[in-house]
């Protein structure tokens, strides 16, 4: 009882002393989560436009959907599902953020609202975003970097690790890159040359926010990832989907373990104590 | 699952739990801060489920922490696509070799009926989270590769942040299902290791390696 007692108050001194992420302003809180894929008032980014949103949704419904869109989606909310099919099934990520902190970032853009003439934005055609932007026309030089930017050959100048850690390419690589994330061959056909520049910038995403914090791509870098996203997304565009070479990865690691293993059963002292 | 207790309160609970537990066990059965062989009643199977079992499970442990103490070291190793692939093909081979000796202990405890008397509900607890932690290692070594690089930067920081009693759960929370399946039961292992035979990490024999040699006779058969 007496233990019972004292693991209690220490467990309370711990948790009690226990300094929760701090509370932020609407406006940090709007250009570290939303920024990267909203704008309030300047049209269309990854995703829309929020200026006067909180006159467009219910504030319920708004604060649900900013939590978990994804939940939303999953639940079948029909207009949750429309957006996303809207913006080209790009889910927006799931976050953190407390009750108080949405509210924060809808008081925010009502405040950008009030603060500056509404301006009528041109409709966007059902193709989405990417088609909106004139091709670009990188120089070949420039893919190349992009490439070895995202396999580690060339180091990024800010001390990022290099994009395979976490992503894949459907390229001639044999055993490419990473799969916790998603697959950015056809991202740069998704989101176009703004949206995949916004993330790179300021990662919506938690975990790659995360990976790059204090680590922010330069300039010539984010135009060397952008330009390599173009030319993989040209060269796949109608080809069928590759599984991504686990299998090499896998049959190589058995080949090895068996390696190991067969040297203990040599090493097994194969002697008989006497009966 | 609630990301709050998975990622926040339930690590503290295990570092607790392991501090408190681990004074506790050593002041009130000292003599018992180890695991109960079972050498004697059986042996053979013991060598090739042994064996396996904790030589993988050592480069993985070893393999974890250089992620967590050198973040840097090992993003710099990793670098090179060639020795990143290299490192994680070694390790899932490590973590194939574990499953294997994991297996094989656990037929050996149910099919050697003697080891019945000497197997503890604990024992059976041990077994069942090692099965689930190797088996989500092995998953997401393969179906979320290149564990070695985004455990660095993901992880690391997360695991940081718990330690500076500042926790930031944003990322973890949002890693696959299985991944997060890895964490908590590590940090359920964590939090378990004096009230099982995972005590015998903290007494690793060290003086085995300075003190004067003992000259152990067999009567061999010759086979």
């Amino acid at each position: 009882m007496k233990h019972g007692r004292i693991l209690g108050l220490l467990v309370i001194l711990v948790f009690g002393g226990m300094k929760t992420q701090g509370q932020s302003s609407g406006e940090n809180l709007f250009q570290s989560t939303c920024a990267a894929c909203h704008t309030i008032n300047k049209g269309k980014l990854v995703g829309p436009d929020l200026s006067r949103i909180y006159d467009k949704r219910d504030q319920t419904w708004l604060v649900d959907f900013i939590r978990s869109s994804q939940k939303m989606i999953a639940n079948g909310d029909s207009l949750a599902v429309a957006l996303f099919q809207e913006y080209n099934q790009i889910p927006m990520p799931d976050n953190q953020l407390t009750d108080s902190d949405i509210l924060a970032i809808i008081s925010y853009i009502r405040t950008v609202d009030s603060s500056e003439p509404a301006i009528v934005q041109p409709q966007e055609t059902d193709a989405g975003l990417a088609s909106a932007v004139p091709p670009p026309d990188y120089q070949q030089q420039l893919v190349e970097r992009g490439r070895r930017l995202f396999y580690g050959y060339e180091a990024f100048g800010n001390g990022a690790s290099s994009c395979m850690s976490c992503h894949f390419l459907q390229d001639a690589s044999l055993i490419g890159g990473g799969k916790l994330s998603l697959d950015l061959t056809s991202s740069y056909g998704r989101l176009g040359e703004a949206g995949v520049r916004a993330i790179l910038a300021n990662p919506p995403f938690p975990a790659m926010n995360v990976a790059l914090r204090n680590k922010n791509l330069t300039e010539d870098e984010l135009e060397a990832i952008t330009a390599m996203l173009w030319q993989i997304n040209e060269e796949n565009t109608g080809k069928p989907k590759q599984s991504g070479d686990g299998f090499i990865f896998l049959v190589l690691s058995l080949i090895l373990a068996m390696f190991f293993m067969i040297h203990l059963y040599l090493f097994y002292d194969h002697r008989k104590l006497p009966a | 699952m609630n990301g709050m207790f998975l990622f926040v309160v339930l690590p503290y609970l295990a570092l607790l739990t392991l501090l408190l537990g681990s004074i506790y066990r050593y002041r009130y059965s000292g003599f018992q801060v180890s695991s109960l062989s079972s050498q004697f009643l059986e042996s053979k199977q013991l060598y090739f489920g042994n064996r396996p079992f904790h030589w993988g499970l050592i480069f993985l442990f070893f393999g974890h922490l250089t992620a967590f103490l050198v973040p840097r070291s090992m993003l710099a190793w990793n670098q090179v696509p060639i020795r990143l692939q290299i490192l994680e093909f070694t390790a899932l081979a490590f973590g194939f070799i574990v499953l294997t000796g994991l297996i094989l202990l656990i037929i050996r405890r149910i099919k050697t009926k003697r080891l019945h008397v000497v197997t503890t509900r604990m024992d059976i607890f041990v077994y069942l989270l090692l099965l689930v932690q190797v088996v989500s290692g092995l998953w997401t070594a393969y179906f979320f590769r290149w564990g070695s690089s985004w455990f660095a930067m993901v992880l690391t920081p997360y695991l940081y942040s718990i330690l500076k009693f500042n926790p930031d759960v944003a990322a973890v929370t949002q890693l696959p299902f299985m991944v997060r399946v890895h964490i908590v039961s590590a940090f359920i292992l964590v939090g378990m290791i004096p009230f099982t035979r995972f005590m015998h990490f903290l007494v690793y024999p060290f003086a085995y390696l300075w003190r004067p040699y003992q000259l152990v006779v067999w009567n061999y058969k010759k086979t």
